[in-house]
C-alpha cells in the first residue's frame, strides 16, 4: 500500500501537464515573449526574482470566449523556482501579473527549460527529487502570419491551413460569446477602435480606417459626412503621417462634396 | 523485491518525461492524420465528378445544370450530401495507425445533420474564422472532434499595385478615370458573385433547390451591405473590380508611371475575340465556347447558365466579369455609374461588353463583397 502512496504524487503532476496541455489547446497567438531567454536553455538568472516568458490568447468555450494566460517563472536560486499560470483580460498586458490568481501553480522547482517555437510549447521541469517533468502541447489554432500573394485566400493560415479546432470531446452549445462590439447601423465616428488594447480585433462588423485611427462598422468613405476615401500612398505629397491640414492630396470625396478637416481626420461635406 | 522494483521505476521516472495515452490521444492522432483528407474533401467538393443527372442521388443538392463543379468547393450543401454518402463516394476517411485502420466521419450532432454554418460576428468570438463549417468529427469508440472547416475557397487576394479606375478612353469618349494605390492595404475579392446558397445561410431561409448556384439578385443595397458584413466584409467596390479585371501590361512594375488599359479580362486585343465577329457579322451566334467567356443575350439558346464556370476569370483570379448576371457596386468616384453594363441582356455585337462600362441600374444585379484584413 505504501508504494502506491508513494506514486500518487507522480500522476498528480502528470495530471498538471495534462491541465495545461488541455488549457492551451486552443492557444491563436503567443504574445509578449521574453526575448532574454533562448529556447531549450536552463532560466538562471536573475535569480529568485519574477520573469514572465510569454502570454499567449486562448479561448473557452461561450459564453466567455477570448482569454490571455500569462506564463510566469520564479527563477530558481538559493530558494526553489515556481511556475504560475495566471488568466488575465485579453486586453490587458501581462506585466506585474504573477501574484494574481493562478489557475496553474507548481513550486519546488530546482530547474526550468521553455521552448516555444512555432506552434509548439515545451516545459522541462525539475523538481526536487530530481524528477523531471516534461510537458509538452501543440498549438493547433495558432495563426501564422503570411505576406499574401496572387491568389491567396483572405482566411488565415494555421497550424492546420483551412481548420480551427475546439477542443477533443468538447461539446458545442451554440451558445453566443459576447466579445464582439459594434451594431451594423453603427455610422462614424462611432466605435474607434485600437489594435494595441485588442478592441478593433473585436469589432463585429468590420474595421475601417480614417487617418491614422480605426473604427469598428461599415464603410461608407466617399459620402456625404463620412471620412474620405484613400487614395493610396503614392499620390501622398509628404512623407508624414497623413495630416488633413497639411496634405489632402491622397484622399477623396464623391463628386459635389469636399473635404473638411476635423482635426487629422478628412471628412466629405 | 519490491523496494528494488520502486527504485527502478523512480530512477526510470526521473530520467524519462511522464508520457500519457489516453483514448483521446489516439482519437486526436487519428484525426489530424485524417485532416489532409478532409480539407480536401471540403475545399476541392466533388473531385471525382460525380455531380451527374444520371447517378446524383443527394436530396440535399439536386441536381441542377446551373451547378458548376466550382460551386461545390467549400459547400456545405456538398459536405453534408457526403457525410451522408449520397455524393457517390464513401462518406467517410481511412486512416491507418500503426497496425490498425480507422473509419473517420462527420457526426450527426446537428439540428440540421452533419454540419452548421457559423461565422464569427453569429458566435461572437474574437478568435474564430470569419465563417466556416462546424463540423463534428469523429472516431467510433475513440471520442469526437468538433472544429470549423473555415471557407478558403472564397476570395482571392488584390496584390498590391498603381491601378486606374475607369473605362478605356475611345476616340469619341472620355471616361471618368483617377489613378490610385491599394499599397500597404490587404484586400481580398469575392470570386464569384453572391448566390443565392449564399444567402440562404445568412437569412436561413431555404432557396429553391434548383436556382442555388444563382446569383442572389433581389437584395437592396441595405441587405446586400448587410450580408457583406456578417462576412466580415464590404459590398464590392467599383474601382476595386476594374483593378481586378484590368490586367496588368508588366506584372512585375507594381507602381508603372501610366496605365493602358484592356477592353476586355482576358486578352489586351478585342481583335479575333468573338464580339469582333460578332460587330462585324450581322448573322454571327455565339457557340457554348463562347458563351463559356462571357454569357452574352443568344447563349441561353446554346449553352445553361452555370454562374461559377471558370472560363469566364480575370487576371486576379476573380470569375464571372462579363456577361452573366449585371454586378451591382458601391463606386464613391462616381456615384451614378453603379452597374456593370455588360450582361447576359446585352447582345454580343454591343460595345458594352467592355470593362469598366457602367450605367445607373438594371432590371436585376447581382454582387460580390470584398475584405480588407488589417494587421
Amino acid at each position: 500500500m505504501k508504494w502506491l502512496l508513494l506514486l500518487m504524487p507522480l500522476y498528480a503532476m502528470a495530471e498538471e501537464g495534462d491541465d495545461w496541455t488541455k488549457r492551451w489547446f486552443t492557444v491563436s497567438e503567443v504574445v509578449e515573449r521574453h526575448e532574454g531567454y533562448e529556447n531549450n536553455e536552463s532560466i538562471k538568472k536573475p535569480e529568485g526574482t519574477w520573469q514572465l516568458l510569454y502570454g499567449v490568447i486562448r479561448t473557452e468555450d461561450a459564453p466567455v470566449g477570448l482569454m490571455k494566460d500569462c506564463l510566469w517563472v520564479k527563477v530558481p536560486s538559493d530558494h526553489d523556482g515556481e511556475l504560475r499560470i495566471i488568466p488575465v483580460n485579453p486586453s490587458k498586458t501581462c506585466a506585474k501579473t504573477w501574484e494574481e490568481k493562478a489557475a496553474i501553480e507548481l513550486r519546488g522547482l530546482k530547474s526550468i527549460q521553455s521552448l516555444q517555437e512555432g506552434s509548439e510549447a515545451k516545459l522541462w521541469l525539475t523538481l526536487a527529487s530530481g524528477r523531471v517533468l516534461a510537458w509538452k502541447t501543440r498549438f493547433i489554432n495558432k495563426v501564422n502570419e503570411r505576406t499574401p500573394v496572387l491568389y491567396d485566400s483572405s482566411a488565415r493560415s494555421r497550424s492546420y491551413p483551412g481548420a480551427f479546432f475546439f477542443a477533443p470531446n468538447s461539446d458545442i452549445t451554440g451558445a453566443k460569446a459576447r466579445d464582439l462590439i459594434g451594431e451594423i447601423t453603427d455610422e462614424y465616428p462611432k466605435n474607434l477602435c485600437s489594435f494595441k488594447d485588442g478592441t478593433c480585433q473585436r469589432c463585429r462588423w468590420g474595421i475601417y480606417k480614417v487617418a491614422t485611427d480605426y473604427f469598428c462598422g461599415v464603410d461608407h468613405c466617399g459620402e456625404k459626412n463620412q471620412p474620405a476615401c484613400l487614395r493610396g500612398v503614392r499620390w501622398q505629397r509628404t512623407r508624414d503621417e497623413f495630416s488633413c491640414r497639411t496634405d489632402d492630396s491622397y484622399i477623396y470625396c464623391g463628386p459635389g462634396l469636399r473635404v473638411e478637416c476635423e482635426g487629422e481626420r478628412a471628412i466629405c461635406r | 523485491m519490491v523496494l528494488a522494483f520502486l527504485s527502478f521505476y523512480l530512477w526510470q521516472s526521473a530520467s524519462s518525461p511522464v508520457v500519457v495515452t489516453s483514448e483521446e490521444d489516439r482519437m486526436t492522432e487519428v484525426v489530424l492524420s485524417a485532416m489532409p483528407q478532409l480539407l480536401e474533401r471540403w475545399q476541392e467538393g466533388d473531385r471525382e465528378g460525380k455531380f451527374k443527372k444520371t447517378s446524383w442521388a443527394c436530396g440535399n443538392l439536386p441536381f441542377s445544370p446551373h451547378v458548376a463543379p466550382a460551386f461545390l468547393k467549400c459547400q456545405p450543401r456538398y459536405l453534408e450530401c457526403w457525410a451522408k454518402g449520397e455524393a457517390g463516394v464513401p462518406g467517410f476517411l481511412s486512416v491507418t495507425l500503426g497496425d490498425t485502420k480507422y473509419e473517420v466521419r462527420l457526426r450527426k450532432s446537428f439540428p440540421e445533420g452533419h454540419l452548421q454554418w457559423v461565422t464569427r460576428s453569429e458566435l461572437g468570438r474574437a478568435d474564430l474564422p470569419i465563417a466556416g463549417a462546424l463540423v463534428d468529427v469523429e472516431v467510433k469508440g475513440l471520442g469526437h472532434w468538433p472544429m470549423i472547416l473555415e471557407d478558403t475557397c472564397r476570395d482571392t487576394y488584390l496584390p498590391e499595385r498603381i491601378y486606374s479606375y475607369g473605362a478605356r478612353p475611345e476616340r469619341d469618349t472620355r471616361p471618368v478615370e483617377m489613378m490610385w494605390d491599394n499599397i500597404g492595404r490587404k484586400i481580398f475579392i469575392d470570386k464569384f458573385l453572391v448566390s443565392k446558397a449564399d444567402v440562404e445561410l445568412w437569412r436561413k431561409k431555404p432557396a429553391p433547390s434548383n436556382e442555388l448556384a444563382l446569383p442572389a439578385i433581389d437584395l437592396t443595397v441595405k441587405e446586400q451591405e448587410a450580408y457583406c458584413a456578417w462576412r466580415g466584409a464590404r459590398r464590392m467596390e467599383a474601382a476595386l473590380f476594374d483593378a481586378a479585371t484590368m490586367t496588368p501590361a508588366d506584372l512585375s512594375r507594381p507602381t508603372p508611371e501610366f496605365i493602358v488599359k484592356p477592353w476586355l479580362p482576358w486578352t489586351r486585343d478585342r481583335r479575333g475575340t468573338f464580339f469582333e465577329k460578332a460587330l462585324q457579322n450581322p448573322d454571327w451566334k455565339p457557340t457554348a465556347t463562347d458563351c463559356s467567356l462571357a454569357f452574352v443575350a443568344g447563349c441561353e439558346k446554346v449553352a445553361t447558365y452555370q454562374p461559377h464556370h471558370t472560363d469566364n476569370v480575370a487576371w486576379s483570379g476573380i470569375f464571372q466579369v462579363l456577361g452573366g448576371e449585371a454586378e451591382i457596386f458601391r463606386n464613391p468616384i462616381e456615384p451614378d455609374h453603379v452597374v456593370r453594363l455588360s450582361s447576359r441582356r446585352l447582345p454580343a455585337n454591343d460595345d458594352g461588353h467592355q470593362l469598366g462600362r457602367r450605367v445607373g441600374r438594371a432590371i436585376a444585379a447581382g454582387f460580390r463583397c470584398y475584405r480588407e484584413v488589417f494587421p
